[in-house]
């Protein structure tokens, strides 16, 4: 019991010391990176982009994540004569030693009907849930035309 | 209040946008016309000056048409070239442009490219959950028509059950597009290359015969002839993929034999599948991507443009309408005597200003109208003609942008036909009633 | 009721300060014929004109059974018109796409919606006491000179007014037309007790009318009632 609650411990407080840089979120071999929005108005649905990456030895699940007590749904992008289309995935396997990229018109997570304006230079934090992880990552918040994080490239 | 408009269904917002537009013009012409009953009076003075009101009916329509064809001919570009990509889920390929491997692969606009080589197939084809991997190998043609060495998966994936005939069961078997230039039963020698500078002789002494016609597409796949790669592979005198003396066609490939391919569709067994791959074989030796992205990309950049071009349609209109109302102030003089009499007779000017903006309405309105009938014809025929060119089944139908488009040019109008209304009714009265 | 006409110091003077129309006075009981004679240019056809509100004078009033057009907006003196007056023109003034019913209703396109049908069954009414209840179908630009002149006399007929107002009915017309027109016309005002004020240079439709006035230089210089 007390090595349940000492688990659980570490668990719950890993993205506490995990925080290395303002761009990265990092746990047991999971790293979040660059992760960036474009400008969102309220009541709109706002894709949050990223690079996830599994360092671990296992593979790790890439399942959604919350930002501000809301659930953020994994998305995968579609094109076809009905226009685009975001479908909510189950979730995504990121096997040992690789990456997925969470880019505009591919994947991303979904905060669905934001309820406040995000405008770029705003704070906000959203969690990534990852390998049963919750990876707390600080948000870039970019114009609404913008295509990429701004450190994008950068080897953090 | 943004919120309420943001839960409505979208044909609803449609609806109520296109109710909006309309409303201000409908409004204004409520009020002009309230209580009075001018439409018998500006019938006969229509049919008084049928040619000339013709021609201004014609100058909106044409103006009309013209924008809505635009628009609706833009978005059924750009709806069809979707359509034509949507079987391709994953395309992957050697490093390098991917809108120049989506233009080979999906749109049949080959260009010189690197190949993926037998053993990076392999690894594609076995990754797990991998559907099926299918070589899309282009270079070669006849009559004009692409002849592309693929697998049978990907002849069911792309078309679903063939139209006539049976699937390629040999190397030396063909599968037509539904307007390919060969007929089931027939054969034909490839030509090695595409266009005039194809060597029609290269293939000598090498024919297909073609076993099945897949059912239509919409895509350039439609005038392809699809072959067994291991057929591309022999007619250049590579390996064929498979032990020498295997006569199977189709994957498995033994790495060794397989001479290699510019493209690869990955379709995978689940819905998330295609993007774990993308991420899995997106490295410095092989590119990943969805044709989609790269198109709506492509899409997102033209906006700017369409935005631009439905801008443009309005002016056109509005300045056509400003036009046919400066035609028609004009021909406020040539109906100047009956509208002098009515007001000799007792007209109030309100009637008289309704007779003048109700004979430009009916003129706005039919002109309009008849610009949609124009717009959807205009689109059809640019479509037939796109479609014929490009191979991209283009289906232009008229939607709610062109809905909203009129909507917007017949409220503006009418308002703008205000104008002719006041200044007829500040006309002397009896220097027209002598003239 | 049908009002009658008292007109006082009516001055009309053009842009340039010529006096156009001088009248000091000039009255006109109810159920009255009235001809306005004169050369061309003499100002009679100015004082009809300012008679019906078409032209409001510079000076002076125009006071029909007790009310003064010349203070009346226009919208006031179209009322005026649409009510009281049935005008004539030399020039029939039809329009050629519509039917000599059509033409002949012509004031139901404006009037009150009370008033559509009554005027319509009217115009039917006068076509046929004018000879052409049988046409009332058929575009005017199918008629002769005199019957267009007869349609044009059903429309002023039309809404029942009480005064009607002539500008040369008879002038682009043909001897027996013009006799047969002005017989009409005479006959039909005086079965309804209307005043009759025409403007002529006819001497047989002018014989007709129980009073005449000839004007010279925008002044009555002869009135038989004097």
């Amino acid at each position: 019991m007390r090595a349940c609650l000492l688990s659980l411990l570490l668990i719950t407080a890993a993205p506490a010391f995990a925080q290395t840089h303002d761009h990265v979120a990092e746990a047991e071999g999971l790293r979040v990176v660059h992760v960036w929005t474009p400008a969102t108005a309220k009541g709109s649905d706002a894709l949050f982009y990223m690079e996830v990456e599994n360092t671990s030895a296992a593979e790790a699940m890439l399942t959604g994540g919350e930002a501000e007590g809301a659930e953020l749904e994994l998305v995968g992008f579609s094109y076809g004569a009905a226009g685009e289309a975001w479908t909510v995935l189950p979730g995504l396997p990121i096997p040992a030693g690789a990456e997925v990229d969470l880019e505009p018109k591919v994947l991303a997570l979904r905060w669905s009907s934001v309820p406040m304006d995000l405008v770029p230079g705003a704070e906000l934090e959203i969690e990534v849930e990852v390998g049963g992880q919750h990876l707390h990552a600080h948000v870039e918040i970019g114009a609404a035309g913008d295509t990429g994080h701004s450190h994008a490239g950068h080897n953090h | 209040m943004l919120d309420l408009w943001a839960s409505l269904p979208p044909e609803l917002q449609d609806v109520l946008f296109a109710l909006a537009l309309i409303a201000p013009g409908l409004l204004a012409g409520a009020m002009v016309l309230r209580g009075l009953r001018p439409l018998p009076l500006v019938g006969a003075m229509l049919r008084r000056f049928v040619w000339v009101n013709a021609l201004f009916v014609a100058l909106i329509a044409v103006s009309v048409g013209l924008g809505v064809g635009l628009l609706a001919q833009e978005r059924g570009l750009r709806q069809g070239s979707a359509r034509a990509a949507e079987k391709f889920d994953l395309i992957v390929a050697a490093p390098g442009s991917e809108v120049t491997v989506m233009l080979a692969a999906v749109y049949l606009q080959p260009s010189d490219m690197a190949l993926i080589n037998g053993a990076q197939y392999a690894e594609i084809a076995g990754a797990e959950g991998v559907a099926f991997a299918a070589p899309i190998a282009f270079g070669d043609s006849f009559q004009g028509a692409p002849v592309v060495g693929t697998t049978v998966d990907f002849v069911s994936h792309l078309a679903g059950p063939l139209a006539e005939g049976r699937v390629f069961a040999t190397a030396e078997e063909a599968v037509a597009g539904a307007y390919a230039p060969v007929d089931v039963g027939g054969s034909f020698t490839p030509a090695h290359g595409h266009g005039p500078a194809a060597e029609h002789d290269a293939h000598e002494g090498f024919a297909y015969a073609v076993t099945g016609r897949m059912a239509p597409t919409g895509s350039p796949w439609d005038r392809a002839l699809l072959v067994p790669v291991e057929g591309v592979w022999a007619v250049h005198g590579l390996a064929n993929g498979h032990a020498p003396g295997d006569p199977r066609i189709g994957p498995p490939f033994v790495p060794e034999m397989m001479p290699g391919t510019p493209a690869v569709l990955v379709h995978a067994t689940e819905l998330w599948g295609n993007y774990a791959l993308k991420s899995r074989f997106t490295r410095g030796d092989l590119m990943a991507f969805f044709p989609g992205t790269v198109l709506a990309q492509l899409h997102g950049l033209m906006r700017d443009v369409r935005s631009a071009m439905s801008l443009m349609a309005v002016l056109t209109q509005v300045l056509v309408t400003l036009s046919v109302l400066i035609g028609l102030m004009i021909m406020v003089r040539l109906i100047a005597r009956s509208l002098a009499l009515l007001r000799a007779i007792g007209a109030p000017l309100r009637f008289v200003f309704a007779v003048v903006w109700a004979y430009s309405a009916a003129l706005i309105l039919s002109g309009a109208g008849l610009g949609l009938a124009l717009g959807w014809v205009a689109a059809r025929g640019i479509s037939a003609i796109v479609t014929a060119r490009i191979d991209v089944l283009v289906t232009a139908n008229l939607g709610w942008p062109e809905a909203h488009l009129v909507a917007g040019f017949i409220s503006l109008t009418l308002f703008m036909a205000l104008l002719p209304a006041w200044l007829a009714v500040r006309r002397p009265l009896l220097t027209d009633l002598r003239t | 009721m049908t009002p009658a006409l008292h007109v006082e110091n009516l001055r009309v003077t053009s842009r340039e300060g010529r006096v156009l129309l001088d009248v000091p006075l000039l009255t006109l009981d109810a159920g009255q014929s009235l001809a306005l004679r004169g050369a061309s240019g003499a100002g009679k056809s100015t004082l009809l004109h300012v008679l019906s509100g078409l032209v409001r004078p510079s000076a002076g009033r125009v006071v029909w059974g007790g009310q003064d057009i010349a203070a009346l907006t226009e919208d006031a003196r179209a009322r005026f018109r649409r009510e009281t007056l049935g005008l004539i023109f030399q020039d029939c003034h039809l329009f050629e796409e519509l039917s000599a019913l059509g033409n002949a209703g012509l004031a139901s396109a404006f009037a009150p919606a009370r008033d559509r049908a009554p005027i319509r069954l009217a115009a039917a009414q006068w076509l046929a006491a004018l000879g052409l209840g049988q046409a009332g179908a058929r575009a005017v630009d199918s008629f002769s000179g005199g019957e267009r002149q007869r349609i044009a006399v059903a429309r002023a007929l039309a809404g029942g007014p009480p005064v009607i107002l002539a500008d040369e009915p008879t002038a682009a017309l043909d001897r027996a037309n013009a006799d047969a027109l002005g017989a009409d016309l005479v006959r039909l005002a005086a079965e309804g007790g209307r005043m009759l004020i025409t403007v002529t240079h006819d001497a047989a439709l002018a014989a007709r009318m129980g009073r005449q006035i000839t004007i010279a230089d925008g002044r009555i210089v002869e009135d038989s009632d004097a």
